[in-house]
């Protein structure tokens, strides 16, 4: 499969030659990214694959060995995270982090401080409460006391309060029941037709193809296919690839592969 | 290796650090008897000092409360030993009929050691019950009490006024002997097995707990030990200068002691006696500079303080510069001994133990996954209806599995399906909301993870709690002595689980310097030094390429071929899972959706929607059910 | 019954004092895990400020000011010379280089000044006392009721309402994601510093109101009581400080008050062996959360 780019739309974020490590261990190693101008770009992969490093590098929580990260045609790789969010990027941290002692309204005060005079922000609350009605009833109860699906709406409402022009979420499906996972699914594609450009992780996968455009299978913190969603979809050794069972697993292989789509 | 042997090597090798110091001290003091003096304080400081490092430099806690105890000591070894008719009138209504006591000094000199370490122990429950920061607070707010103490028990202590005509007894050669004392015991300590388990519970409270370290009785030990040297120190300075106040042994010898400590570094024995030279240098240049000296001609203005100045410039410098000290954690016999024996630099990653190619072969051989052994009987360790909330959250909801003898079993699931909660309550790091665990007959799902590790419960964990300040074969004898210690059966000479583990080469390396891979491998080979019955491995195989991830497969199973335990093992790679384990249980959400041999496990279409979700147009996993079956 | 009206009096304005200093080290211990052993070099800092505007003869209003604003800038700079290049580094590594600016402080005093203590006289009406319903009221308590009463509710405003207080409580929380939220973690810090800097100075005019004398050697004493009502309370929780601090403040006066005179040198022996009692039961502080076990 050859990597797409993104058609038509402008490159509004790419990622070359990435490379990071945690001590003596490569999380990710030479990983190559590229995000259009309103795309919704997925990176699939079990735990440990190395999808959060990335993350975190590109937010600078953690400093690349290698590599280049280039946000609307500026080298962000070594701005620190307070640079990088004012920029325009914005992260709904794995395992949300909200503020727990915090109120639902200081968190999204929190959110918006990140906008530094960014967009509209009324309208972006107004959308806000459009998108999460719940949010706006429990403006002043503590993050803590929201439950699971209530506190990744909040998270995401959070990021979005920040008017980021790429939005990176970080495995917002993580312990929220199946029905849950719908619903935070179907908010992110509601996202979709506001203009907001995205890059999500996921290790849900097949859920997560339903609705990206493209997306990079990512497996010992390498890429191991790319493609786009349609393609993915469609490809019988997606589930081998994913968990490692290809390649000298040929016993493992049938069992693995799921049919091709409907 | 005969035991005694290798634990008094290290106190032998701290007499080489004193030999350096004493000929120093005896070279330069058989000048004027300022000189003398000069020589005397300093070397005394040096046994206060070394006291101080047998407690900060195995747990890891500053202590502000051991001048303290030198204070204590002085006192009471001036009540004890001073001529009475000087007593009837500086404490004429001494208690306990003390200002009629006059013991000849060294008995005096002896029983306020004995006293105080006795005082020491009883303060030392209430402060070792805390640690960290909250500890170096106590021990500041024993310093303060003390000396309100010494400053208004005016019947005991004359107050803030000097207590004098104390015999002056200490001569440079009792303070010599003292400090030999102090050296030797503060190495043979740090190598002791409760040294060792002191040292462990600093560098990682809770994998020390979970190698069944009782980190707060090994502080408590090298508390009351440290005690002694404090005492002894502060003993020998009252009877050197004749004349004390509460004052002598306050702010000024704190700030003055901890100046030492930290420059020589905490962790080092021979830093704590170059730490004492070099600053009763620094601070005596300083003192004399503020003196107001005339030099070149010129008169310099006095600046008391000056000495101060010095002593908290020497702490800030050398923590904005270099806060593990000179020395760090290297002793003085350490430097010949580097150069006598090189320790060859390891590979990046050595093939793995046990895994001889053929084995690796086997293991990953298609269709070879080896059958579950038939399970008679018991389990070994079951888990029934588990429980773990936390605030609203359940991460782990009503869980049963069974682990028998020598079973290999994995459990797998996506990230937070509560995974290592569950292993986290085996191991006794949390004790479960619901439900019990059960280790053959008992339950144990109360008792602590101490106790558990010593019924021989062993783990590792996902992102490695090693020692970090302690070398690979410190890091194995720490689960050895526990094992020696609970499960005299099953244990193991640190060499042979070297050997076995093939750690042989890397021994003495500090556990933190090692690359990742093996890193792991020293945190498994301390895990099998327990001498486990059930072993239980987070992620082993995390950060692994295919071919060390194969290699692991033969590693772990060979250790429960020699080992005979049974191993609960979590992993994320399915292939190695799937290859190593002869059953496996799926957790998802917190509950089991699964459990079965590799093969039956593979074909479940909810394992692949617990990790790839499902397909969406499906509105359950009908779809996958199709598409697998 | 006047008499223990007068004692819980004196019991409120000597805890209000520990409960401003303890407030402050936890601000910093709650933000950066700091355990501020300058904190009250910062007491220090401000009294000799007082010293020196009153030898220029200035009015007490300026010298409190001044002294106000000699701590918080104290407290900057210590922030940005000597726990900035230790902020990634241990615990022990921070606090040992707090005690390292402690001494420094203090020896500057003893060099720059004098090692003996300096009197700062207090104006009259300072000392001056009325009587109300039975109860001896002087200035002095007015002033540290005033004072803390107006320094705690400020407190409490700028952590609730605004953005940077809001930043701050979330910053004890979870600090990186402080920083994903574009708000520097530089300037959290720096707040956090000031602000104890400015309760710490607010603490110092109401003690030199009190003693009048300082020393070079005041602060780590003074700290210390800080310090104490912090492990009392739980490191790091805010008002578990505050309330460690009237414990702490509380339990002296009353010490005082029971114990027989000639024991009165030993209340604070007392009232720390007590706190350590108490913490035999309560290793944790009364608000402090055993560090949660992350695996």
């Amino acid at each position: 499969m050859t990597a797409h780019a993104a058609g038509a739309s402008r490159s509004l974020f790419s990622v070359a030659g990435l490379t990071t490590r945690y001590g003596a261990i490569d999380a990710v190693r030479a990983v190559d990214l590229e995000v259009g101008q309103g795309e919704i770009v997925a990176v699939l992969g079990p735990n440990g694959a190395g999808k959060s490093t990335i993350l975190h590098s590109i937010m600078g929580l953690v400093r690349p060995a290698a590599g280049t990260i280039v946000f609307d045609g500026r080298d962000i790789t070594a701005l620190d995270t307070e640079g990088t969010v004012r920029l325009g990027v914005g992260l709904v941290p794995e395992r949300r982090r909200l503020f727990k002692n915090l109120s639902v309204r200081d968190n999204l005060r929190l959110g918006a401080a990140a906008r530094r005079g960014r967009g509209d922000k009324a309208a972006d609350e107004q959308l806000l409460f459009e998108l999460f009605p719940i949010l706006r009833e429990r403006m002043d109860q503590l993050a803590g006391f929201l439950s699971g699906g209530e506190a990744q709406q909040l998270a995401i409402a959070r990021a979005i309060m920040g008017a980021p022009r790429l939005l990176l979420l970080d495995e917002p499906s993580l312990g929220l029941a199946p029905i849950l996972v719908e619903a935070v699914f179907n908010l992110i594609q509601g996202l979709r037709g506001r203009g907001y450009t995205i890059l999500i992780v996921e290790q849900n996968a097949y859920q997560v193809l339903e609705f990206a455009d493209r997306a990079y299978i990512l497996r010992n913190g390498r890429i191991a296919m790319q493609g786009t969603a349609q393609e993915l979809r469609e490809e019988d050794s997606l589930f081998s690839a994913y968990l490692g069972l290809g390649g000298s697993q040929p016993a493992c292989d049938t069992a693995g592969a799921p049919a091709p789509g409907r | 290796m005969n035991q005694i042997g290798s634990r008094f090597r290290p106190a032998l090798g701290g007499l080489a650090s004193w030999l350096v110091l004493a000929v120093l001290a005896l070279l330069y003091a058989t000048g004027s008897s300022s000189r003398d003096q000069l020589v005397t304080v300093m070397l005394i400081n040096a046994v206060i000092v070394v006291g101080i490092q047998i407690y900060t430099g195995n747990t890891g806690i500053v202590s502000f409360g051991h001048v303290s105890l030198a204070g204590i000591a002085a006192y009471l070894s001036a009540l004890l030993a001073t001529p009475s008719a000087v007593k009837m009138s500086i404490i004429p209504h001494a208690p306990f009929g003390l200002a009629h006591v006059e013991m000849p000094p060294v008995l005096g000199i002896l029983l306020a050691v004995v006293i105080t370490t006795a005082i020491a122990a009883v303060l030392g429950l209430a402060i070792n019950r805390v640690s960290g920061l909250t500890a170096s607070i106590v021990t500041l707010a024993m310093l303060f009490v003390v000396n309100a103490v010494l400053t208004n028990w005016k019947d005991l202590t004359g107050g803030a006024e000097a207590f004098y005509g104390i015999p002056v007894v200490t001569t440079r050669w009792w303070v010599l002997a003292a400090l030999l004392a102090a050296v030797l015991a503060a190495r043979y300590f740090w190598a002791s097995r409760v040294g060792l388990r002191a040292r462990a519970g600093r560098d990682d409270e809770l994998a020390a707990a979970s190698m069944g370290v009782r980190v707060v009785r090994a502080r408590y030990f090298s508390w009351v030990v440290s005690a002694v040297f404090a005492a002894l120190g502060g003993a020998l300075l009252g009877h050197l200068l004749g004349a004390i106040q509460p004052g002598t042994f306050y702010l000024s010898l704190n700030f003055l002691t901890l100046a030492m400590l930290v420059l020589g570094g905490m962790n080092s024995i021979t830093g704590a006696l170059l730490g004492t030279v070099v600053v009763t240098v620094g601070s005596e240049l300083a003192r004399w500079l503020g003196d107001g000296p005339r030099l070149l001609g010129v008169d310099l203005p006095d600046l008391p303080g000056l000495s101060l100045l010095f002593q908290g410039a020497v702490i800030l410098i050398v923590m904005l510069l270099k806060p593990e000290g000179i020395m760090g954690d290297r002793e003085l016999d350490h430097l010949w001994r580097r150069r006598g024996r090189p320790v060859s630099e390891p590979a990046e990653a050595p093939a793995l133990p046990g895994a001889e190619p053929a084995e690796a072969q086997s293991a990953v051989a298609p269709g070879a996954t080896v059958p579950s052994a038939a399970q008679p009987g018991r389990p070994l360790l079951a888990v029934s209806s588990v429980s773990m909330h936390f605030a609203g959250l359940r991460a782990v909801d009503g869980v049963s599995l069974e682990v028998h003898p020598g079973q290999i079993v994995g459990l797998i699931g996506p990230n937070g399906a509560g995974k290592t909660t569950l292993l986290n309550v085996i191991s006794g790091v949390y004790s479960p909301t619901g439900g019990k665990v059960t280790l053959g007959e008992e339950e144990i799902s109360s008792l602590s993870a101490t106790r558990i590790a010593w019924r021989g419960v062993a783990r590792t964990f996902q992102n490695i709690h090693l020692f970090s300040g302690l070398s690979v074969r410190e890091n194995i004898e720490v689960g050895a002595a526990t094992a020696a210690a609970h499960r005299p059966e099953v244990h193991r000479a640190a060499d042979e689980l070297l050997e076995l583990s093939g750690l042989g080469e890397v021994a003495e390396r500090k556990a933190s310097t090692l690359p990742y891979g093996l890193q792991r491998q020293v945190e498994m080979a301390r895990a099998v030094a327990l001498g486990p019955q059930v072993l239980l491995l987070d992620e082993p195989a995390a950060g692994m390429n295919e071919a060390e991830s194969e290699a692991l497969i033969g590693a772990i199973r060979a250790i429960r071929d020699r080992e005979g335990c049974a191993v609960l093992l979590i992993d994320h790679d399915l292939h190695f899972v799937l290859n190593l384990c002869e059953r496996i249980y799926v957790l998802d959400a917190g509950r089991i959706i699964a459990a079965g041999t590799p093969d039956e496990i593979q074909k479940e279409a909810c394992v692949i929607e617990a990790y790839l979700g499902t397909k969406a147009g499906g509105a359950s996993g009908q779809v996958q059910v199709e598409a697998v079956v | 019954m006047e008499n223990v009206a007068q004692q819980i009096l004196n019991g409120l304005t000597l805890g209000a004092t520990y409960a401003l200093m303890a407030l402050g080290l936890a601000i910093v211990f709650s933000i950066i895990g700091l355990v501020n052993f300058a904190h009250g070099e910062l007491i220090t800092i401000s009294a000799y400020t007082m010293l020196a505007m009153r030898y220029l003869g200035l009015p007490w209003v300026v010298w409190a000011l001044a002294g106000v604003l000699a701590s918080v800038l104290g407290a900057l700079v210590m922030e940005r010379l000597a726990f900035r290049p230790v902020r990634h580094a241990s615990p022990v590594t921070m606090m040992l280089t707090s005690f390292g600016v402690s001494v420094l402080v203090a020896a500057a005093f003893e060099i720059g000044i004098s090692p003996r203590p300096r009197a700062i006289p207090q104006p009259g009406w300072i000392t001056s006392s009325f009587s109300v319903a039975g109860l001896q009221l002087r200035a002095e308590h007015l002033l540290t009721f005033g004072v803390t009463a107006v320094a705690l509710l400020g407190l409490l405003l700028l952590l609730r309402r605004s953005l940077i207080g809001a930043a701050m409580r979330a910053a004890a929380e979870d600090f990186d994601a402080v920083r994903l939220m574009g708000i520097k973690a530089n300037a959290v810090i720096a707040y956090a510093f000031a602000i104890s800097g400015l309760l710490a100075g607010l603490a110092s005019v109401i003690i030199m109101s009190r003693r009048g004398v300082a020393t070079p050697h005041m602060g780590l004493t003074l700290g210390l009581n800080a310090f104490v009502a912090n492990v009392i309370g739980g490191m790091g929780n805010l008002w578990g400080a505050v309330a460690g601090g009237f414990i702490l403040g509380f339990g002296e006066v009353a010490l005082r008050a029971w114990l027989p005179a000639s024991l009165s040198g030993l209340t604070q022996g007392f009232l720390f062996l007590m706190v350590a009692v108490f913490l035999l039961i309560w290793p944790h502080g009364l608000f402090g959360q055993k560090t949660a076990v992350r695996v």
